[in-house]
């Protein structure tokens, strides 16, 4: 808060009187007043200061500027900003204007506050979504040139051969190089064992990107050798909470719980952004000449540079080209071709940020249309307050001022609100955009960049001034157009022309059409986030906890250790007290990681390309399906003695779809290299939703655990008889009681992950819920502004109608009515935008129709109770109009 | 307005805090100053606008230091001028006061 009051202050005070201000404010804040008040009451005494001073500064620079020797202000005695003299300086007839300008305001102290709290809210939630937007779609990465930095084929990874032929051949691409997600173990530094995440990389990695490491160096091209020597890099975080920021610790070797230690070679700078958020940890990759094949394990991934004028478009061409021939070139590699034709090549940028963008400009345009409803509100209050100013401002004009001059008021009383909701809108964004970034879900990209730079302040401070002038503009304009004659009549509706009420008409609809459709996107994230929550993800997540501990591989050298390691487990787990059943699982549904496989049914032509599908394997160990309570649908489920067998596999039924077309295929056989032996299909059970409860089930294939298949570890899934939370603690004890140096990085009950696939929608659906609130709020302030005024300007005609004995019900309905009719026509605009507007969000819904009926009609319906509600209370008043009052006040 | 020579009643408040804090005379000090000895927490703002005045009318001149940490200090420093006025001040005031008793005046004057 302290320094953007400090940038004001440095702006308001000049060069010359500026920087010392601010220095000692902020020693006297430092020093004195916040060890006395305590930090919020020191803020505020902070941000007092700068307001309270604002005003002397700038009185100070115009006096210095035009040297006048009569400074004080001429104010006349018409209670207006006084005529304005040929020789008046431009900024001291702002000045004065807005000195007015605030005596105006401050006399109507409700309906002024209600202008400025609706900017201020506005343009908070404006300043912050503009925020995430600069931050996370606007700023380049982080990275030398990076717009010519590609992604290849970000789907399917590759093998590090082929990665090595790109690297050859590729001349559209000046560097290439590879990366594989790596989990590394760090069990020494001063902390419990733990794991994180990390990739092995190609030598040029970060020279690629254009960044280095800040102490020790970067890899050498000989570290990619099969056996070049053991290094690491740290990223700046790990370093400092593992190894105490120690510098020493560069040369010197840490315990990976690998058969070999690992040296430090290089720690990396704190602004150091790496390729997936959260690595920590650098080791070369090894491209091993030997292994030509498409590994199973291996799947790395090529990142290229671009040489110049070339697109990515022409990069994918021939990149598909050489993989093609290689291929030809080394049978045997299993990989499809045509996966690869489809295959892309992408902007690194895109891989990153490309899943949020239509999220991020959804929520700007909500956010902008929020600021549309404000100003229009904002329009509606100042003509209201023109419109009761009537005969001053027409005496004015009588008394000479020119429709220049009165316009200017007009206007500058809008940009006074405008200003006081601006600032209070930045400090709204200030405060609160920090709090929204922490409720984002940690794998968003680039949350931790958000926040409220310099730009985003320009630009605030520019959507504050836009807000004024939109406000300001209509009533400024009819205002000036107002013939003083008829005010000074003393009669007839207070000088309301009839433009002026057409003008308020027209505000309501434009409002009342903006809320609809912010209130509709809103309920279609509601809606889809509450769709997503009651999928059925494919089996029983209630009472089980999942936790997976990460085998080193110094204490488990041989992958039968590893797999003994387990079944070791599951005995234990399962002889917990409260424990059902044990399974386990590579990898956990909802969490991240899976491979792909191509597999074909035997006894189709094994040679066709057609025959291979890409189905997702995993590993289990037997009880897994009962653990999760999943059905069986035909056949068996697994059995301990599959894992010795290993010929025996279970599909899902997309799989069976996907294969063969049909549901029962036990016994069939598939095969997924012609040269091993197929496997036997004993079961098929039903499909789950591998990729978060908003996501298809995948075909899958769930394979008995064999030795070389758990390297990765496996996700132990327990079923709890009760309550799941002591199971979760019991399980990581029995595994601690196991092996007490092996980190544990999952350890929790399967409700939460689930919950936490749906976490995007959940906080898009709270935020568009927010706007719609605001939006719908903003709406009925509006309508009950607008109405309230024009009973006032009809209560003469109301005591009239009262006098000739109307009924009072007959007199609220007229007003009701009346007041209604606008905003009806602009829900009917509102739904017919948000009709022809539901193809452009399509793929942020989720579960209904982007153009839903029951959304659209609830949303017309509310907006048409509130405007009856803010109706209800002018209509009231007009109803109980004493007609002897109301005409004798003329 | 003008040097006619008597100091209005914030110049005199802050020329005065001016001679109590002696050497640490820049803008924030002297704030503290007058909050402390008045109560009341005036702002930064107005401190700075009275001492450009008072600098410009000669009464006292100002020199930018470097603070602890190196950031820029404005120091003040009152001048010969401006202790004759504020000295014109004390003077005039003692005469204006000479004889005046508030609480002897009673209420009833409109307060």
């Amino acid at each position: 808060m302290t320094w953007l009051g400090e940038r004001i202050l440095r702006l308001v005070a000049g060069r010359s009187l500026g920087p010392s201000a601010a220095t000692e404010l902020d020693e006297e804040f430092r020093t004195f007043i916040l060890p006395e008040r305590g930090t919020l009451r020191a803020r505020l005494w902070y941000g007092g200061q700068v307001l309270r001073s604002t005003p002397h500064f700038l009185r100070l620079r115009v006096r210095g500027e035009s040297e006048a020797p009569n400074g004080v202000g001429g104010a006349s005695g018409f209670g207006g900003p006084g005529p304005e003299g040929p020789g008046d300086g431009r900024v001291r007839r702002i000045l004065r204007s807005t000195r007015f300008a605030f005596r105006v305001l401050r006399r109507r102290p409700v309906l002024s506050g209600a202008a400025v709290l609706t900017l201020a809210l506005a343009l908070g939630f404006s300043t912050a979504a503009y925020g995430v937007l600069e931050a996370v779609l606007l700023r380049s990465l982080p990275y030398e040139a990076p717009q010519k930095l590609v992604w290849v084929h970000p789907d399917w990874p590759l093998a590090p051969a082929h990665i090595d032929a790109i690297r050859a051949n590729a001349r559209s691409l000046t560097e290439v190089g590879g990366f594989e997600r790596r989990l590394l173990n760090f069990l020494d530094g001063n902390q419990d064992p733990e794991q994180v995440r990390g990739a092995a990389v190609t030598a040029n990695h970060f020279d690629m990107l254009g960044s280095g490491p800040v102490l020790g160096r970067g890899f050498l091209p000989e570290e990619s050798q099969p056996d070049g020597g053991n290094v690491i890099i740290l990223s700046h975080a790990l370093w400092a909470s593992r190894y105490g920021s120690d510098p020493g610790i560069v040369g010197r070797t840490v315990d990976l719980g690998l058969p070999v230690p690992y040296t430090v070679v290089g720690i990396m700078g704190p602004g150091h952004r790496p390729i997936e958020e959260d690595w920590a940890a650098w080791v070369p990759l090894r491209l091993d000449p030997a292994s030509e094949g498409w590994d199973f394990w291996r799947s790395a991934y090529a990142i290229g540079r671009m040489a110049d004028g070339s697109t990515p478009d022409g990069v994918n061409g021939e990149v598909a080209q050489i993989i093609e021939e290689y291929v030809t070139r080394v049978p045997g590699t299993a990989f499809r071709i045509e996966d690869l034709a489809e295959a892309r090549v992408v902007p690194l940028e895109e891989v990153i940020v490309g899943p949020v963008r239509q999220g991020i400009w959804a929520l700007v345009i909500g956010v902008g249309l929020l600021l549309l409803i404000a100003c229009a509100n904002v329009g509606n209050l100042l003509m209201a307050l023109a419109s009761a100013r009537q005969r001053e401002l027409a005496v004015r004009r009588a008394l000479g001022a020119d429709r220049g001059q009165i316009v200017r008021q007009l206007f500058t009383e809008s940009m006074v609100l405008a200003v006081l909701g601006g600032t209070g809108g930045m400090a709204l964004a200030h405060v609160a955009l920090p709090a929204a970034v922490r409720l984002l879900p940690p794998d968003m990209p680039r949350t931790d960049e958000i926040g409220i730079s310099f730009t985003v302040l320009i630009v605030g401070v520019g959507l504050a001034l836009v807000s004024g002038a939109l406000a300001g503009a209509l009533p400024a304009y009819l205002q000036s157009r107002n013939d003083p004659g008829v005010a000074l009549q003393g009669s007839g509706r207070s000088g309301v022309t009839r433009v002026t009420r057409r003008t308020h008409t027209g505000l309501i609809i434009l409002e009342s059409a903006l809320a609809v459709v912010v209130a509709v996107g809103a309920g279609l994230m509601l809606r889809s986030f509450n769709a997503a929550l009651s999928e059925d993800p494919g089996f029983n997540p209630q009472n089980v906890v999942a936790v997976r501990p990460s085998l080193a591989r110094a204490r488990y050298p041989t992958d039968q250790d590893r797999a003994q390691f387990f079944m070791d487990a599951q005995e234990r787990l399962a002889a917990l007290p409260g424990v059902e059943e044990v399974g386990g699982i590579l990898f956990l549904p909802m969490t991240s990681g899976g491979w792909r496989g191509l597999w074909a049914v035997i006894g189709t032509d094994l040679e066709d390309e057609e025959s291979w599908k890409g189905i997702s394997n995993r590993t289990v160990l037997p009880g897994y399906f009962e653990s999760m309570g999943m059905r069986v649908l035909h056949g068996r489920s697994l059995t301990r003695e599959d894992l010795a067998e290993n010929q025996v596999t279970v599909v899902n039924q997309a799989a069976a779809r996907l294969l063969f077309g049909e549901d029962d295929v036990v016994g069939r056989e598939v095969t997924r290299d012609s040269e091993l032996p197929p496997r036997r299909i004993v079961g098929v059970v039903e499909d789950v939703r591998q990729g978060g409860l908003d996501a298809d089930p995948l075909p899958e294939m769930y394979h008995p655990l064999t030795a070389e298949q758990v390297r990765g570890g496996l996700y132990l899934t327990v079923k709890a008889a009760g309550e799941a939370e002591p199971v979760l603690l019991a399980a990581r004890q029995a595994l601690l009681d196991l092996d007490p140096r092996i980190p544990i990085p999952h350890a929790e009950a399967l409700t939460a992950t689930v919950r936490r696939s749906v976490t995007m929608r959940e906080v898009s659906a709270l935020g568009a819920g927010a706007f719609a609130l605001f939006g719908l709020l903003l709406g009925a302030v509006g309508i009950y502004g607008v109405t309230s005024f024009q009973v006032s300007t009809q209560m003469r005609e109301v005591g009239v109608r009262v006098a000739l004995g109307a009924r009072s019900t007959r007199i609220v309905r007229g007003v009701v009515v009346r007041g209604l009719l606008p905003v009806q026509v602009g829900v009917g605009v509102g739904v017919a935008s948000a009709w022809m507007a539901g193809g452009a969000i399509e793929s942020l819904v989720y579960g209904i129709p982007a153009r839903d009926p029951t959304t659209l009609l609830a949303v017309a319906g509310i907006l048409t109770g509130v405007a009856l509600i803010a109706q209800v209370g002018p209509a009231l008043r007009a109803s109980r109009a004493d007609p002897v009052e109301v005409l004798n006040q003329e | 307005m003008s040097d006619s020579g008597v100091l209005g009643a914030f110049e005199e408040l802050v020329l005065l805090a001016l001679i109590h804090v002696e050497d640490e005379a820049y803008g924030m000090a002297l704030r503290r100053e007058i909050a402390q000895r008045s109560g009341r927490d005036v702002s930064i703002g107005a401190v700075y606008a009275t001492l450009t005045r008072l600098e410009k009318k000669g009464y006292l001149e100002s020199t930018l230091q470097e603070a602890p940490g190196g950031r820029p200090r404005r120091t003040y420093r009152l001048l010969p001028f401006g202790r004759e006025v504020l000295a014109r001040t004390q003077e005039l005031r003692a005469r204006m006061w000479e004889g005046v008793d508030v609480s002897a005046l009673g209420g009833g004057g409109g307060s």
